[in-house]
């Protein structure tokens, strides 16, 4: 058996190798000479006017060659990682009404819907809730240590006010800590001074039953910006497999504001806070002692908020200083139990240069977290309250080796936890540019997911498995779950409007987490699995013409998890299907002239084997048309090749299976 | 058959050579007629337009709440009419932006920025202290101008266009430029560093 999964492993190896030299090796000669030959026609004589360069932003136009006539916006990104980013220009054109939904656009990322809660992960490991993949919003984490993970449902902001969300796919637990494995999601939002002016936008439609959203920016004193703003939306019900409506509403409304001052030249100091409650609701099948052994029950209320304070200290390209702090707040009541988080948190980050040759970033952070359980129906943790700490620290180091040709990244994350104590997250990236539009990187990295405070501290977290019930205990001996990764990519743009970029990765992971039966109704949280994902991701954009622009993604995975010899899991096994082996997407963006913009995205979703759910396709399509200076109003057809599709299980605790309908909605906008 | 075969391959040869020569003879022209520097200068003028939106001027450079920015450009201009198509019909700070060009540093009047045109290079120490506290944004792409007190000079970096800022000149002159602007820029006067935090 060991030899079977030895041979496996080296299996693989080869191939991971085989694809990436094959890659290399291909592609140069493989892009047509007709495409040579174009850059020759349309852009010796083609140059760009005044109007055109407008449309870029400065840090675009830097990227530029000012001497030949290249309208390249987009630079050949260096970064040795797999990232993406979405613009909140692509969010908007999307359609899409979520942040969870947006992060569709991100090539490799896997997102699945189940009633208002989400599956989303990069290279496997997904859940409802996913564990291994860390989310900040304007650099405030949104992590819950909770269960380990993501509650997408209350993560949200006002969409027009995102700058960008980055998307990187693969481990960054050198620079951001703990549980950044599988990857990292940044939301960016726009400073205030970017969103002057006033904003409504509203609409309604057969699932986004109706919504609404004011911003207001202004101008307190010559170099002080600020911006509030407030939103409500209430969705419909999804649908039960037997076609019945699952009772899942989710409604919720929101309101924040953010404040920036230029202080002084160097000096620029943000100031944010939300606040927010809302429905999320869904319904559970509650285990009870007498037949039928369950009861259905309903409704999760939720709320929350947050403040935060940024001291941003640029004193050059290559010299900057950040403080950060903020203060968040999360409550969750659910038919099972009842949650609420208080968390504090402080940063420091100093990035600069030293020599001519190596720029330096180090910090230093310290997060304090509360919470307050009260577990009404079944999920119970003990202590019921319970404070834990986090220090962390890290180090970075970019050198230059062979300017403009090969970069190299060193650092470590060190970090010490209530939980496991001591992590040390190191990692080692390379860039080699060989030539002006091809880059080629690598790296190797380990980072950790910590425990959660279920599998630390749950004294029962009942799954209705009728007639019986059976239920789970943490145990403060439950390790963190490690993983090493080794990336390679390759970034080419062949030509000025068309950029491809392809990734490869072999994860191994250690100590991961599964549920060891003890007794026929009694399980324990232990560390008794170990995983092998691999596969590649492949992103090619393409400018088509000056009002046409395509984008896609494809992604290949493949997920081996083996049980320690030891090991009775039932559970963690179901990881292995839980991501789809294969998925793409292709979205088209097309100006009809200038005041029409009509956009179409096509997705493919392999099935989740282990969770039995199907492939599917899915199709998207928003037209919006401007009237006038201040209005646009938009059609929006989400989901529509089908009534309605499953595009994941919910969790083990008993919740009813719901499926995603199609829909249509109608918004207008105003922009004073 | 075959002789029109030949004929067809003689005319796509023929056809490939005057592509060539075409395609020779208008990089010829085109380097001729300097249009890399018109292109250069395009650039510098949606640059130039760029650091006037991330400009604080003092409050009393603007006599009404509806005085318009004005920019100035001394000496022989460069940009053609680029810098006139980069701030039609623009607003900075919800003011209406205006372009003057003056031929020599003594037609100059109020302005809130000035680009002093590399004919200006010998003429530098005469013109800068005559803004002496005015607060105007000096702009240019003579060698050493942010040396001299000027303060935000283009920079040719391997074909990229960059620049640099002069901090001390710019706290001098109660200028404030945001901190985004000051991430792409290569700062000069350091001695300010740590005394503003």
């Amino acid at each position: 058996m060991r030899h079977s999964i030895n041979a496996c492993r080296d299996f693989k190896v080869f191939w991971f190798v085989r694809l990436l030299t094959m890659g290399l090796g291909l592609l140069p000669v493989s892009f047509p000479q007709t495409i040579i030959a174009s850059v020759l026609e349309t852009n010796t004589f083609n140059e760009p006017t005044v109007t055109y360069l407008k449309k870029f932003s400065l840090q675009e136009l830097m990227d530029m060659k000012v001497t030949s006539v290249s309208r390249s916006p987009e630079s050949l990104s260096t970064a040795p990682a797999a990232i993406t980013v979405i613009t909140g220009d692509d969010i908007r054109r999307s359609g899409f009404t979520s942040i969870p939904e947006a992060l569709r656009l991100a090539p490799g990322l896997t997102v699945a819907r189940e009633s208002s809660f989400w599956a989303i992960s990069s290279r496997g490991n997904n859940d409802l809730i996913a564990n291994k993949l860390l989310v900040l919003i304007d650099g405030r984490s949104v992590y819950s240590p909770l269960f380990a993970g993501v509650f997408w449902g209350v993560q949200d902001t006002l969409l027009e006010d995102i700058d960008r969300i980055e998307v990187i796919r693969g481990p960054g637990a050198t620079q951001w800590g703990a549980n950044a494995v599988n990857g990292i999601i940044n939301i960016i939002t726009k400073s205030a001074k970017e969103t002057q002016g006033l904003l409504i936008s509203g609409g309604g439609g057969t699932e986004e039953r109706v919504f609404g959203e004011v911003r207001y920016g202004g101008r307190i004193k010559e170099d002080t910006y600020f911006r509030i703003y407030g939103k409500y939306f209430d969705r419909d019900n999804s649908k039960l497999s037997n076609g019945q409506e699952a009772r899942d509403r989710w409604e919720a409304q929101r309101g924040g504001f953010r404040l920036d001052w230029e202080a002084t030249n160097v000096s620029h100091l943000t100031l944010q806070g939300d606040v927010y409650d809302g429905f999320q609701d869904e319904v559970i099948l509650v285990p009870i002692a007498t037949p039928p052994y369950f009861m259905s029950t309903f409704g999760n209320q939720v709320g929350g908020g947050n403040l935060l304070g940024r001291l941003t200290r640029t004193l050059s390209e290559e010299s900057e200083m950040i403080l950060q702090t903020y203060y968040d707040n999360a409550k969750r009541t659910t038919p099972l139990y009842q949650e609420d988080r208080d968390l504090g948190d402080i940063d420091f980050q100093h990035r600069f240069q030293l020599g001519t040759r190596q720029q330096v970033t180090w910090g230093l952070g310290y997060r304090v977290s509360h919470d307050q359980f009260d577990g009404t129906l079944g999920l119970n943790v003990f202590p019921a309250s319970r404070t834990t700490q986090l220090f962390t620290s890290f180090l970075q180091d970019e050198v230059v080796v062979v300017p403009d040709k090969f970069l190299l990244t060193l650092g470590t994350k060190l970090e010490h936890n209530d939980f496991t104590g001591f992590e040390i997250q190191p990692s080692i990236k390379a860039v080699w540019t060989p030539a002006e539009h091809h880059a080629i990187w690598g790296a190797v990295s380990r980072a950790v997911r910590t425990p959660s405070r279920v599998e630390d501290d749950v004294v029962g977290i009942p799954a209705g498995v009728p007639p019986g019930v059976f239920s789970f205990r943490g145990q403060r001996d439950f390790e963190s779950e490690e993983l090493l990764a080794f990336e390679l990519g390759y970034r080419v743009q062949p030509h000025a409007k068309l950029s491809l970029d392809f990734t490869l990765f072999y994860n191994l992971y250690d100590n991961l987490g599964s549920v060891e039966p003890v007794t026929p109704s009694l399980a324990v949280f232990a560390n008794e699995a170990s995983a092998e994902n691999w596969g590649f991701e492949f992103a090619p954009s393409v400018q088509a013409t000056k009002s046409w622009r395509l984008s896609g993604g494809y992604s290949f995975l493949e997920s081996d998890i083996h049980l320690g010899p030891r090991s009775l899991d039932l559970f963690v096994k179901l990881q292995e299907g839980s991501s789809p082996a294969q998925q793409f997407f292709l979205r088209s963006s097309v100006d009809l002239g200038r005041k029409v913009e009509w956009d179409t995205i096509v997705r493919y979703v392999d099935r989740l084997s282990s969770l039995d759910v199907p492939g599917y396709f899915s199709l998207d399509m928003r037209l919006a048309c401007k009237l006038g200076k201040h209005t646009e109003i938009a059609i929006v057809g989400q989901s529509l090749l089908s009534d309605r599709h499953v595009e994941f299980r919910p969790s083990a605790v008993g919740g009813l299976q719901t499926e995603v309908e199609r829909g249509v909605y109608g918004k207008i906008t105003w922009r004073f | 058959m075959a002789i029109l075969g030949k004929k067809q391959k003689q005319r796509t040869v023929f056809r490939v050579v005057l592509h060539s020569v075409r395609v020779a003879l208008a990089l010829f022209l085109s380097c001729l007629t300097g249009q890399g520097q018109t292109l250069e200068y395009k650039f510098q003028a949606v640059y130039f337009f760029n650091f006037l939106q991330y400009t604080q001027w003092p409050e009393e450079k603007f006599p009404r709440p509806d005085a318009p920015v004005i920019i100035g450009v001394l000496g022989e201009n460069p940009f053609g009419s680029a810098l006139d198509e980069a701030v039609k019909d623009e607003v900075i700070q919800g003011r209406r932006v205006i372009v003057k060009y003056y031929r020599r540093a003594e037609e100059m009047d109020l302005c809130h920025a000035l680009y002093i045109c590399r004919s200006e290079e010998r003429n530098i120490a005469n013109i800068l202290p005559r803004l002496g506290k005015e607060s105007v944004l000096t702009v240019s792409d003579m060698n050493r101008f942010t040396e001299r007190g000027g303060h935000i000079q283009f920079l040719s970096e391997k074909e990229k266009l960059r620049f640099a800022i002069n901090l001390t000149e710019l706290k001098n002159s109660r200028l404030k430029l945001s901190s985004q602007l000051l991430k792409l820029a290569k700062v000069r006067g350091r001695e300010m560093e740590g005394k503003d935090f």
